[in-house]
């Protein structure tokens, strides 16, 4: 296999290889490429654009809540000439738009932005070289899988540029709202955004199985199910639940469009009266039928949010604290209950619906039981950080970080479980604020963490320490100023439903005092957004000006993604790694360094 | 699935583990096709015998498709024969159940007054 | 590094990777059909009691060709078994006994399709009619001949009929526990339909079997159709790797047999599936 300096021309034909090896051009080496690896980088590119766009539609939005009905400053005007009067006239945002915007932030953000990075970037480029293997088990169907992830993404986007403008009932779709939103044209929004989703399953579908095979099947000699790192233990349960929890809401969706296109009833009941009159269909449909499938898959979504943020965690910790992981194996196990457990517990979002009191009682129960795998993880990420002596680099601020926002989130969330205290609490901005502390402070720093981690393996350069700690310390104080203040807003009562920022909801002028936060949130957002080009120019200046790692292995971790030449050439190893040893053998007493990598021989 | 400290020496296991020549091997398939069709068959039939309880025409509708589908995953899809196969598929078993059971007991548990879900009366 | 186990199987999983790659395929097809089947499930215990079409949102009954359906699962069961048959010649060394069992295989699931297509065009053809003085009967159009498809009440009206003529259908006698109760139309024994006219004035509503018909239709329509696509792209494959893909049995045999063995893996899974779409659609 060629090495690092060599990239190209030196090999060739001097060793056997059953297919002939060419200098690939342009496409084949950077779009339709099988790799692994620029496939990892490809899905990382793209969902870190559809990251930043997701949030560019969460700051108009969160402008016409602090300042209802005043005309946006300079997006304005763009969003009035790119999308029509009818939606911005003046640069005001319309209810319609507020609406669109309001479903395709919750989309983009959880189907094309955090899952393809966690799980396709970072799945794809960490876990074949963290089980050793030369690429994934299918390269071609991992191929397939981006580019359906990118013509998905391609539809979604184009959504807005519909007749009547993107999908607006939210990023949970509910029927009946979601068929009758927008009924005078054929091919809406909601259509756009139903084919775009079966797009984007079928790429996880491809994935998940890919990755599931590639970690049973090409595991190299000697790394036994418990030596794997926690990382690749969190993306193999992940796998498993985007296998079998996406498919319900394929079905869902399939049938959504049948009512949205061929006027079928699955989820229009009979007699459903809009302000037209009775809804000419056929009616007998059952609209919980869509929540119960919808929240089959998106209960496990929130798992495949979090799990691949715990793994990339648990690298950073162990690797910045020199110490192995505390309770590696209860980890372990944790992961895996919490992927079977997080299965029977999603009607937890439908308390509202009218549910009776047997069955709520069974989903209180499970939803109760499935705080303790998450309990167990974190506090094993805690224990980890006892007595270590820890190294405050960049990636490591931001895993630390990730445990206390981590926390918040799920704590906040006991109270959304049970039902008694949900039905005040589930249409409030407190859903909001928990909603987004696990996935906004807690998933997206842990993110973050990795691509500050893995850098110097992807480059071979560092990505600059000044410019990240401006960027963690600037993202975590904003972060914090726009979430808690929401918790505030939502035990007041402020819904989460209203486009003029609650206060219609509260009505006659009464502002409870909360409404005046909306300002304070939007300066905020604005200010996060700023500190995100600290981290923008950082990564694209430390391409050529970063310090340069001089080994391969430069943050002296143990595990086989990091055995591997710098920059990883094709095929990865030179020769397939033999591994002797568990995945965190750091400050072993006795040995030579303070870590031993897994291949290293006693 | 078993731990990876295997030694490369056993690759001699055969593909797909039966031990029966291929004419015997389909022996087996064409008596499984002639059970399953037979199945089919019971079932219409049974379908018309005229049963009185709704639990038990339904029972007997998906007996027989039940045992004509184990057949298939048994004898054509030779599912038993690798640990990595049932195990995930006894994996699914649960979530499918769920799947099915949870919407159920969910759409009959109700409190008293309301209207089922799919006639909205205002 | 090569891709390893693409072609041997793995020693301690006893599977090659396409293997291990297209049962986990199938595990979540097993969901994506569960969740079909749970709809099914949900909508049927939604509906009320009744007759249909006298109930309009009642469950229908015995609208569907058993005896069609039974065949057809036979012809299916029969490709199933076919498949593995060319496999085993394949384990054989003999290209030939291969290629025949595969024709028959793509024959059985050509025949499926045709059948399923005869029947949808069935589908298409049949109405349930509403009178004014809100009787309901169901039956076939018949105009000058030939029975049109997918007519609604505004289609007689742009036509200007003055009436129609429509094939009733009688009753399959058929007791349904949930209680059936159905006036008898009068009929000669072995009679199937009567022929009666009906003055368009009379016309409530003219309604084919489509999915905007009733819930009934529509999971009917979605989860045929969506068999019926399985079955498509299996014959598509199926046929790629028989007639077009059939040079790599020269060059890599073994890998071959492999693709013949996953693809057969899917075929069985379709196979199963309408295993039991059959009962639950055609029977309960």
């Amino acid at each position: 296999m060629q090495t690092a300096t060599t990239h190209a021309p030196a090999h060739g034909h001097d060793h056997a290889h059953a297919h002939e090896h060419h200098e690939p051009g342009f496409f084949s080496k950077y779009i339709f490429s099988t790799d692994h690896k620029v496939i990892g980088i490809q899905y990382g590119i793209t969902s870190l654009l559809f990251l930043f766009f997701g949030f560019s539609l969460m700051m108009a939005m969160r402008w016409q809540l602090a300042y209802p009905g005043k005309a946006i400053p300079v997006v304005g005007e763009l969003l009035r000439k790119v999308l029509g009067d009818e939606m911005a006239s003046g640069g005001v945002m319309s209810a319609d738009l507020y609406n669109s915007f309001g479903a395709m932030h919750g989309t983009i953000m959880v189907f094309l932005a955090i899952v393809p990075l966690a799980f396709g970037a970072f799945g794809n480029y960490v876990t074949p070289l963290q089980v050793g293997a030369p690429d994934m088990a299918f390269p071609r169907l991992n191929m397939a899988s981006y580019h359906m992830y990118f013509w998905g993404g391609v539809i979604m986007l184009a959504s807005f540029f519909t007749p009547g403008g993107a999908a607006k009932s939210g990023w949970t779709s509910y029927s009946p709202l979601a068929t009758l939103a927008d009924t005078s044209n054929t091919i809406n929004g909601q259509t756009m955004w139903l084919l775009g989703m079966v797009m984007l399953i079928t790429s996880s579908l491809l994935g998940s199985v890919n990755l599931i095979t590639t970690i049973i099947q090409l595991r190299v000699k000697g790394l036994t199910w418990m030596r794997l790192p926690f990382f690749t233990w969190a993306q193999f349960v992940t796998s498993f639940l985007l296998l079998l929890a996406f498919p319900p809401l394929e079905a869902a969706g399939l049938m959504q469009l049948a009512d949205n296109l061929l006027k079928s009833s699955f989820f229009l009941p009979t007699g459903l009266v809009t302000s037209g009159g009775i809804v000419p269909v056929s009616g007998g449909g059952n609209p919980l039928l869509w929540q119960h499938l919808f929240w089959f898959l998106a209960h496990p979504e929130v798992y495949v949010l979090i799990l691949p943020a715990m793994g990339i965690v648990s690298e950073v910790i162990a690797n910045n604290t020199r110490k192995p992981l505390w309770g590696y194996k209860s980890m372990v196990y944790a992961s895996i209950g919490l992927g079977f457990v997080s299965f029977i517990v999603w009607a937890h979002h439908m308390y509202l619906t009218g549910m009776g009191t047997t069955i709520s009682t069974f989903f209180q129960t499970t939803t109760m039981i499935i705080s303790i795998p998450s309990v167990i993880i974190l506090t094993s990420l805690f224990i980890s950080l006892w007595g270590g002596s820890i190294r405050f680099n960049t990636p490591m601020l931001f895993a630390l970080a990730f445990l206390p926002m981590f926390g918040i989130g799920g704590l906040t969330g006991l109270p959304l479980g049970f039902n008694a205290s949900d039905i005040f609490l589930h249409d409030s901005y407190y859903v909001i604020g928990h909603f987004h502390y696990v996935v906004a402070p807690g998933t997206i720093f842990a993110l973050f963490a990795g691509v500050y981690f893995w850098y110097p393996k992807i480059t071979g350069r560092f990505m600059n320490e000044i410019l990240g700690k401006i960027h963690f310390f600037g993202s975590f104080v904003c972060m914090n100023l726009i979430f808690f203040p929401m918790f505030i807003q939502g035990l007041r009562g402020m819904s989460r439903r209203m486009y003029d920022g609650g206060s219609t909801y509260f009505g006659n002028g009464v502002d409870p005092g909360v409404l005046k936060l909306n300002e304070g949130i939007l300066h905020a957002a604005l200010a996060l957004a700023f500190f995100q080009l600290f981290f923008i120019v950082n990564f694209f200046w430390s391409l050529y000006g970063g310090k340069k790692a001089e080994s391969s292995n430069p943050w002296n971790a143990t595990t086989l993604d990091w055995a591997t030449p710098t920059p990883v050439p094709h095929g990865n190893f030179e020769t397939a790694p033999t591994v002797y040893r568990g995945p965190y053998e750091y400050s072993v007493p006795g040995a030579a360094r303070d870590f031993i990598p897994q291949d290293q021989k006693d | 699935m078993s731990d990876a400290t295997h030694t490369h020496t056993s690759e001699t296991v055969a593909v797909s583990g039966h031990h029966r020549t291929p004419g015997e091997e389909r022996k087996v398939y064409f008596t499984v096709a002639v059970t399953q069709i037979v199945c089919a068959v019971l079932t219409v039939l049974a379908r018309y015998w005229q049963l009185d309880s709704t639990a038990l025409t339904i029972a007997f509708a998906l007996l027989l498709p039940c045992i004509s589908a184990s057949l298939v995953a048994c004898y054509l899809m030779h599912m038993l024969e690798r640990k990595a196969v049932y195990m995930s598929m006894a994996l699914t078993i649960p979530f499918f159940i769920a799947m099915i059971a949870l919407p159920l007991w969910s759409d009959g548990n109700r409190p008293k007054g309301y209207h089922h879900a799919t006639h909205y009366v205002p | 590094m090569e891709i390893p186990y693409t072609v041997k199987p793995r020693p301690d999983t006893g599977l090659y990777n396409a293997k291990i790659g297209i049962w986990l395929f199938l595990a979540s097809e097993v969901m994506l059909f569960g969740a079909l089947f749970s709809s099914y499930i949900l909508l049927r215990v939604g509906a009320p009691d009744g007759f249909w079409p006298d109930v309009p949102t009642a469950w229908p009954h015995g609208l569907l060709n058993v005896p069609l359906g039974t065949f057809n699962t036979a012809v299916l069961i029969t490709s199933s078994m076919t498949v593995m048959m060319a496999w085993t010649a394949l384990k054989e060394n003999n290209f030939a006994k291969f290629r025949k069992f595969m024709t028959v295989t793509l024959l059985c699931a050509v025949l499926f399709l045709c059948i399923k297509g005869y029947e949808y065009n069935d589908k298409f053809t049949h109405y349930v009619i509403r009178l004014k003085d809100g009787s309901a009967l169901t039956g076939h159009l018949e105009i000058n001949g030939s029975s049109p498809r997918f007519w609604t009440e505004d289609t007689l009206a742009a036509k200007k009929l003055e009436s129609v003529e429509v094939l009733q259908d009688i009753p399959t006698v058929l007791r349904y526990p949930s209680g059936f109760k159905h006036e008898e139309v009068a009929h000669e024994p072995g009679e199937h339909h009567i022929k009666r006219e009906i003055k368009t004035a009379d016309i409530q509503s003219l309604r084919p079997f489509v999915p905007a018909t009733g819930t009934f239709f529509a999971i009917y329509f979605t989860m045929t159709f969506l068999h019926a696509l399985h079955i498509i792209g299996g014959v598509l494959v199926m046929g790629y790797m028989t007639f077009v893909g059939g040079g790599m049995w020269k060059t890599e045999p073994e890998r071959y047999t492999n693709r013949i063995e996953s693809v057969g893996l899917f075929w069985h899974f379709v196979d199963l599936v309408w295993i039991f779409l059959f009962p639950v659609m055609y029977l309960l």
